[in-house]
């Protein structure tokens, strides 16, 4: 369903160039959730943005291959491909609070992504957004409340209703638990859980937290300085890592037990 | 070797520590779990006296100077440390300011302290922003035990860090309370990486203490439903 | 550090200046009371400013009108600059009833227009060049409090300052040991903009009469001299103001490129 190819990042600072994304080459199916594992620096949160195009100076993408469905996003002129942010692709971001308008009802913030994709009417995307809310266990009688009314963890499901508005068919999550408590994260992830199961939602969760992975997660890439090192299964690279990198990290977790 | 006994600290309308009572025992580790809003930090703070109680009292024996010999490691290695004061000053602060040793002679100690931590000696000269997170925490934590402090409070000094960080600064601090007799309250939001380091574990939440037991015991019957709820959210292998 | 072209032209400029000043005495022609010529004259050879209505040589009062216009814009931005932190930096790390104390006399100092509570100031003393430094020194610190404090409140909050508590610090080690010199930014680019301030406020003064008094020559009062001669002899005026203007315009253009180049790096370094 979405192939990456080869996926380059380049960053152009003054102490020279970066290849924050080398070569990345990898497949999500339907219906599945991808890890991406890596630590600060590795370059994974720079491949969530730049499959949804958000690379911005000083930063460019410079080569490689993102086929969704048979199409190529990288070729598509923007205008199209600002239909897709959000409607085919969606993305959630660590920090809930910094992706919400405070000044905005949470109710606005989703009919304002509904009415831009799917063009419908004012009353029936209130509808649409009141049914996002059910389906990440808010009351939908809140629709009208301001996001500083609600927690940290409820903040974070009003992101996620807000990406899942448009049903979009893939969720790229880019550390959305990192800033919750553990309880609260424990929620967020059985959630996730759900609506894939529910809508048959791919998921590429984007995080430095093995522990979360083997959770949540399908399949996984490992990711170190831009580029994939190692993938498969969570519990099988866990008990059998191959790449040195990889044997590094399990040998550390392992010491932390 | 610090006792507290019901302690209360309101601010405002909000009870952050309700009733608590806890005992430290020298030269143990005393792993304290609590999510966010659970009271942790406000608790560290007052055992170090930076803020007074409204109720309650802690008793410290064995302590003569409680500010000189009780520290703090500090969360988030970027902000602990003063951007404009250069790495050996930082560390050498707490024996100039207790008159621990003659001037002329704090470099020498600053050097053996980075030492102690597994850093080069020329980062005395050094600005924090030179250091990478892992670096700095060292230095952290070698500030805190600059002025010989005895207890040693570490609040969630590794979660800031990538893992393999975690590792090592885990068993920089696991070396130096053997070498140096020390006695910690590592605090941690979450079961994960308390284990390593702790000999007992408490549990807080909402200000109260919610369960307290040997290692073993917390981490695999825990009696109490939130305690279960924490370890079953922790990642853990 | 100063890419900012405007900034180093001020530099420049500022430079120069402050130079001419402290050489006044040995590069200038003559002496600012000097009578060389007989009453105005033309810019010539001989006077490369022209002179003036007594025929005295204008480019050397000038010079000598520098050094009066630094001097008392250093001095006076030095004493606003001290009772500002001092008045800031306290407001700011105690909060409580002594921030509230220290901003209601910045209140009420600020409620005064500052140019009618100097002049009421100068008319009850004899006005000179010392009084002149010390009273707008003492009129202008409120600016700089309020940013100190400001700095201060936001310092406050950040981690280190806390750790410098745990480890004992006392309070004053922690204000100007820890804190002060994270608040620099902002102090300096308030000195800048209040010496330009000064200067300014000066010039005013010694044209109405009240600040520096003839025969010295300050730039406000040969403004305040070529009055009546505007007509006549323009370059009794033409050169005062536009000396006056560039010294300004350049401390601007410094102090603005200051505050740009602090912008970014104060919110990694501080914060």
């Amino acid at each position: 369903m979405l192939e990456v190819k080869n996926l380059s990042v380049n960053y152009y600072v003054d102490e020279g160039t970066v290849n924050a994304v080398a070569g990345v080459s990898f497949e999500l199916k339907e219906g599945e959730i991808l890890g991406v594992l890596g630590e600060s620096g590795s370059g994974k949160s720079t491949l969530g943005f730049a499959l949804l195009r958000l690379i911005d100076q000083p930063g460019k993408i410079v080569g490689g291959e993102i086929i969704l469905n048979g199409r190529d996003l990288l070729l598509l002129p923007e205008n199209e491909m600002r239909r897709i942010r959000g409607a085919a692709i969606a993305m959630v971001f660590q920090d809930p609070f910094a992706s919400l308008n405070p000044v905005l009802t949470i109710g606005e913030q989703i009919i304002e992504s509904i009415i831009l994709h799917q063009g419908v009417k004012r009353g029936e995307a209130r509808e649409k957004a009141a049914e996002a809310l059910r389906a990440v266990k808010i009351d939908p009688a809140r629709i009208d409340d301001y996001p500083h009314q609600f927690s940290g963890g409820m903040r974070q499901r009003v992101v996620i209703a807000m990406a899942l508005a448009c049903r979009p068919e893939i969720l790229i999550a880019d550390e959305p638990t990192t800033a919750l408590d553990v309880t609260i994260q424990a929620e967020i992830l059985s959630l996730l859980r759900e609506l894939k199961a529910q809508f048959n939602l791919s998921i590429i969760y984007i995080t430095h937290n093995f522990g979360i992975i083997k959770e949540l997660c399908d399949r996984v890439v490992v990711m170190h300085k831009g580029a994939i090192v190692e993938a498969g299964e969570p519990g099988a690279i866990f008990d059998h890592p191959r790449d040195p990198y990889t044997k590094k990290l399990v040998d550390c977790l392992r010491e932390l037990r | 070797m610090i006792e507290i006994n019901n302690l209360t600290k309101k601010f405002d309308n909000l009870i952050a520590v309700n009733d608590f009572s806890l005992s430290i025992k020298q030269g143990e580790t005393l792993g304290l779990v609590g999510e966010s809003g659970s009271g942790k930090s406000t608790l560290a703070r007052l055992i170090l006296k930076l803020i007074e109680p409204d109720s309650g009292q802690i008793d410290y024996q064995g302590i003569g100077n409680i500010r000189r010999e009780c520290q703090l490691v500090f969360q988030d290695p970027q902000n602990s440390l003063n951007p404009r004061i250069r790495v050996g000053e930082a560390i050498g602060e707490p024996i100039l300011i207790h008159n621990l040793l003659p001037r002329t002679v704090i470099a020498d100690r600053v050097a053996s302290l980075l030492e102690l931590v597994k850093l080069p000696a020329a980062y005395a000269k050094r600005f924090p922003h030179e250091l990478s997170g892992g670096e700095r925490q060292r230095v952290g934590i070698a500030r805190a035990i600059a002025g010989e402090a005895k207890f040693l409070i570490l609040d969630e000094p590794v979660s800031a860090l990538d893992v393999f960080i975690q590792v090592e600064i885990l068993k920089l601090l696991k070396e130096l309370k053997t070498r140096l007799g020390l006695t910690y309250l590592f605090i941690a939001h979450d079961l994960s990486v308390i284990g390593y380091l702790s000999d007992r574990i408490a549990v807080m939440k909402g200000g109260r203490l919610i369960e307290l037991g040997e290692k073993k015991t917390v981490l695999t019957a825990p009696r109490e439903e939130y305690t279960r709820k924490l370890l079953a959210a922790s990642p853990r292998f | 550090m100063k890419k900012n072209k405007t900034a180093m032209f001020g530099l420049i400029i500022m430079g120069l200046f402050f130079c001419l000043a402290v050489l006044a005495p040995v590069i200038a022609p003559y002496s600012p009371d000097e009578i060389s010529s007989a009453g105005a004259n033309q810019p010539s050879l001989q006077h490369l400013f022209g002179t003036d209505d007594l025929g005295r040589d204008v480019l050397s009062r000038s010079l000598y009108g520098a050094q009066i216009s630094l001097t008392v814009g250093v001095v006076a931005v030095v004493i606003a600059l001290l009772l500002g932190t001092l008045a800031g930096a306290v407001a700011g790390y105690y909060g409580g009833w002594v921030d509230g104390l220290i901003m209601r006399m910045v209140d009420v100092m600020f409620a005064f227009p500052s140019i009618f509570l100097i002049l009421a100031i100068q008319s009850m003393l004899t006005p000179n060049i010392y009084n002149v430094m010390v009273v707008i020194g003492l009129t202008s610190w409120m600016g700089v409090a309020r940013l100190v404090r400001g700095e201060f409140l936001r310092i406050r909050q950040l981690q280190y300052v806390e750790a410098a508590r745990a480890i004992g610090c006392s309070d004053l080690r922690i204000i100007f040991r820890h804190m002060l010199p994270n608040a620099q930014g902002p102090i300096i680019v308030a000195a800048t903009l209040g010496m330009a301030g000064a200067i300014l406020t000066e010039s005013a003064l010694s044209f109405l009469g009240m600040g520096v008094q003839p025969p010295m020559s300050s730039w406000g009062n040969m403004l305040m001299d070529s009055q009546a001669y505007m007509r006549d002899a323009p370059w009794m005026a033409i050169i005062p103001g536009l000396l006056i203007m560039s010294t300004v315009l350049s401390l601007y253009f410094i102090g603005e490129g200051i505050r740009e180049t602090l912008s970014p790096k104060e919110r990694n370094a501080g914060s």
